[in-house]
């Protein structure tokens, strides 16, 4: 009995022990959990002190920086605020060139223009009083008249049978020279009637212009400049064409003479033969 | 009641077989303890345990937290604030040049009006255009229309044309058996100056029509400029008014050419006459002898 016990007990000992090194361990699921737990609170509390060290290191001296750089902003403005409506744009200096513009207007254009519009006609004589007048009245669409009372005070070219050819092509050429200038000379007047004119307006437009578009006014008397140059340009080359023509007359009385005193020779040779 | 002597013979035989089995009492010990679960921990301890450590951790942040709404309150927010005044200021300032530069530097007015007033002197200028190009001939004979048409086409590619046409009207230059070589010379001279005073007067006209055409088309560029690039076609009109008067300077330098070798020609025919009356008085003393 006492034997058959025993081997019971120590089969049971064998199995247990067997089962025991088999099984498996147990585990403790609760501290799993609190294990989460601490992770995710030691996660938050490393985030609120990552943020912490954040605002600190990073977003506070970069505030501070905007801080600076606002002001020095605010400081810069205000000096170019200062700068344009003290320095550069004073009302008060606007107004004193307006007044400028005014009393030079004032000052200046009644006289400049009675001087311009001065009548200088001195003709006594009916033709010569008609020229006088075409070749002042400032119309360039009389030219046609203007050579017909050329040609009633200075006369017509001889005809064929009065003169010889080279001095009718001579005094053609110098009354076409003397009355293509004094044409030339009518559009001149036209044209300065014109660009005193365009003159007044860019004076008068003083008055009401603005410091920043001052540069049209700037810019349209320099263009206007640039056109009555090239018509003054226009008129030097007429006088130069008269010029040229009074010195190729002059010349021509040398060669004229030379032909007078060759065919004078010619005739004495013939003469004495 | 048992006496002491019964229960003391009772605890004697109990140790007996206490002492005779105990290898069979130890092995079932060590069955049932190794058969018996191992004790747990009870349940409110557990859920203590969470609430003490939730509760320290929470305790921790809040710490953390609190130190953040401190910073973000105490610095941040007067950073903030001070930024925010700045702003505020640097925006009335830069409201106020605004308006200054809106009101009275370039008022929306005053640009049409100056736009305006470029129209207008444009207006003008094409008016004076139409009163330059009229025409002008007055010759009536052939060979003075000829050198007239020439002179006055404002085409410097015509300038070969013009000796020919001016021998035509003022003769050609005298052959060296006809004249004094020294007359020819003279005479040669002057008809060079008048030619070349002739082709200079072609080549400004040509010159004074390109420059017209460059300033219609400077104003009308200026017309629909803004304020701020008008100053630059501005400085362009200025430059050509510069290039303008070097072409009139050249002009004028041909005018003064042309009036010195007319004065040359007149103390010429001056020497001419001398020279003249110097070989007669010489002739008429041989024909005395």
């Amino acid at each position: 009995m006492n034997l058959i016990l025993t081997k019971v007990l120590v089969l049971a000992l064998v199995g247990i022990l067997m089962i025991g090194m088999v099984a498996p361990q147990p585990v403790y699921a609760q501290g799993g959990l609190l294990s989460g737990i601490t992770g995710i609170l030691n996660g938050l509390n490393g985030a609120a002190a990552a943020l912490q060290n954040f605002i600190n290191n990073v977003m506070r001296p970069i505030l501070e920086s905007m801080r600076a750089a606002s002001s020095a902003i605010q400081n810069i403005l205000g000096a170019l605020r200062n700068f344009f409506e003290q320095i550069v744009w004073p009302i008060a200096e606007i107004n004193r060139i307006r007044g400028l513009v005014q009393q030079l207007i004032a000052q200046f254009s009644g006289i400049l223009n009675g001087l311009y519009s001065l009548n200088v006609s001195s003709a006594q004589l009916p033709n010569p009083r008609q020229l006088e007048t075409i070749i002042r009245n400032k119309n360039p669409g009389d030219l046609a008249s203007l050579r017909s009372a050329f040609v009633q005070t200075y006369g017509a070219v001889p005809a064929a049978t009065e003169a010889h050819p080279e001095e009718r092509n001579l005094i053609d050429v110098d009354d076409a020279m003397a009355i293509d200038h004094l044409m030339m000379l009518k559009m001149a007047d036209a044209g300065a009637d014109q660009t005193v004119a365009a003159a007044s307006a860019i004076a008068s437009h003083g008055l009401v212009v603005a410091p920043g578009t001052a540069a049209y006014s700037t810019a349209a008397a320099h263009i206007a400049t640039l056109q009555s140059n090239a018509h003054i340009q226009k008129m030097i080359a007429s006088a130069l064409r008269q010029e040229a023509a009074r010195l190729g007359h002059a010349t021509m009385s040398s060669k004229r003479n030379a032909a007078f005193t060759r065919e004078s020779r010619s005739k004495a040779t013939e003469l004495s033969r | 009641m048992p006496n002491i002597a019964t229960i003391w013979a009772t605890l004697g035989r109990a140790w007996k077989i206490v002492s005779s089995r105990r290898m069979q009492i130890i092995a079932v010990l060590v069955v049932i303890a190794l058969l018996v679960p191992p004790p747990v921990h009870a349940q409110i301890g557990f859920i203590t345990g969470i609430i003490n450590l939730v509760s320290n951790g929470l305790s921790a942040v809040s710490g953390v937290l609190s130190a953040v709404n401190s910073t973000l309150q105490n610095v941040i927010g007067p950073l903030l604030s001070s930024i925010s005044g700045a702003m505020s200021a640097i925006q009335n300032i830069t409201q106020g040049i605004l308006d200054f530069q809106q009101n009275t530097v370039y008022p929306l007015a005053a640009i049409n009006s100056a736009r305006a007033l470029v129209g207008q002197v444009q207006g003008i200028y094409n008016s004076i255009r139409g009163i330059w190009n009229t025409v002008v001939r007055s010759a009536t004979l052939a060979n003075p229309q000829g050198l007239e048409n020439v002179i006055l086409s404002k085409d410097a590619g015509q300038i070969g044309a013009v000796a020919a046409r001016f021998s035509a009207v003022y003769s050609p230059l005298p052959a060296a058996t006809e004249v004094h070589p020294s007359t020819r010379d003279v005479i040669d001279s002057s008809d060079a100056a008048s030619q070349a005073a002739m082709k200079r007067s072609m080549a400004i006209d040509d010159i004074a029509d390109r420059e017209l055409a460059a300033a219609e088309q400077m104003m009308s560029a200026l017309s629909s400029t803004a304020p701020g690039t008008a100053e630059m076609i501005g400085a362009q009109a200025g430059a050509w008014v510069v290039r303008s008067q070097a072409y009139t300077q050249q002009a004028l330098a041909e005018m003064m050419r042309l009036r010195a070798i007319e004065l040359a020609g007149q103390g010429a025919q001056m020497k001419e006459s001398a020279r003249f009356t110097r070989e007669t008085r010489n002739k008429l003393m041989q024909m005395s002898r």
